[in-house]
């Protein structure tokens, strides 16, 4: 395992936690000379969920969440940028852990950052959830901040 | 938020780059920019979209790229468009050559605007069709008018 950072890869989520993971990867990033790989998952449950009630099409639900997605992104890179933090930002589809595991994998990360989510319920259940899927099917060192 | 539509207007569409190099893409695309929107230092401009290249990949995959910028050279936001054939490499994560490339330009002041245009346009060219429409479009008019049509 590689003890230096080169590459982080960043999970953007649309919550605060997110942020602060943001914020704390372009710092550390900043500091070690590492360059930021930000990654949105537009979750395909939640897609086919809202597209079941709301009375658009998946396509319309999809495009309204990646447009999102890719704000939360940009506002990312606009951080990162001011700082002088190497970045690139990208946006898929699919189902966020899996995909996120892959994509460690597909770009070569040697970290992986993401928000902490310490709520109780399902939002929490599924963070957890999530978490243990990452500690045993990532390679690289994560970093939950 | 204002369309995309009416941002790009036919003079800002170039239906084919002289140059398959990214930096003289980018070259064209600001000489373009700046002679339609009359932007006086030209050279800043370019220096604020190639330092901004520096530090990030604005390929965004699926033969697109979006070099962008925030600069108080214009007083507004600015879309220009540009199509290469053959492609360039634009260093995207997807290591596929850029054939779209989208020049957006905003003041500094407009960042939530600016946001809201990248946004909308990263998320309009992850359609296939609407990639393979833009690449087979004939005419300036056409490429306006297929967002146009999405943006309805």
């Amino acid at each position: 395992m590689k003890t230096t950072f080169e590459k982080i890869l960043l999970v953007v989520e649309a919550s605060d936690e997110s942020l602060r993971a943001a914020r704390v990867a372009i710092d550390l990033a900043q500091d070690i000379g590492a360059m930021i790989i930000a990654i949105y998952v537009v979750d395909v449950a939640v897609v086919n969920h809202l597209a079941s009630f709301s009375g658009k099409s998946v396509e319309e639900v999809t495009i309204e969440l990646e447009e999102n997605g890719w704000k939360y992104l940009y506002n990312v890179e606009e951080e990162a940028v001011a700082k002088k933090v190497k970045i690139a930002v990208d946006l898929e589809e699919g189902h966020p852990t899996d995909k996120i595991i892959e994509l460690t994998k597909r770009f070569g990360v040697d970290l992986l950052v993401y928000g902490r989510i310490k709520e109780a319920g399902a939002r929490g259940v599924k963070a957890a959830k999530s978490t243990e899927q990452f500690i045993t099917h990532v390679d690289c060192p994560i970093l939950i901040v | 938020m204002e369309k995309i539509s009416e941002l790009l207007r036919e003079d800002l569409v170039i239906l084919n780059l002289k140059s398959n190099d990214k930096t003289k893409i980018i070259e064209q695309l600001v000489d373009t920019v700046a002679r339609v929107e009359n932007i006086k230092d030209k050279s800043a401009l370019l220096k604020a979209i190639l330092e901004r290249e520096e530090l990030e990949s604005t390929g965004i995959g699926m033969g697109v790229a979006i070099p962008h910028c925030r600069t108080d050279v214009t007083d507004k936001i600015i879309v220009a468009f540009g199509r290469s054939i053959p492609g360039a490499d634009f260093k995207s994560l997807d290591g596929k050559p850029t054939h779209l490339v989208f020049l957006i330009i905003a003041p500094e002041a407009e960042k939530d605007k600016y946001i809201k245009v990248l946004a909308r346009i990263s998320s309009l060219v992850r359609r296939d069709e609407f990639r393979t429409a833009l690449m087979k479009a004939m005419t300036r008019g056409e490429v306006i008018n297929l967002f146009a049509e999405r943006e309805k």
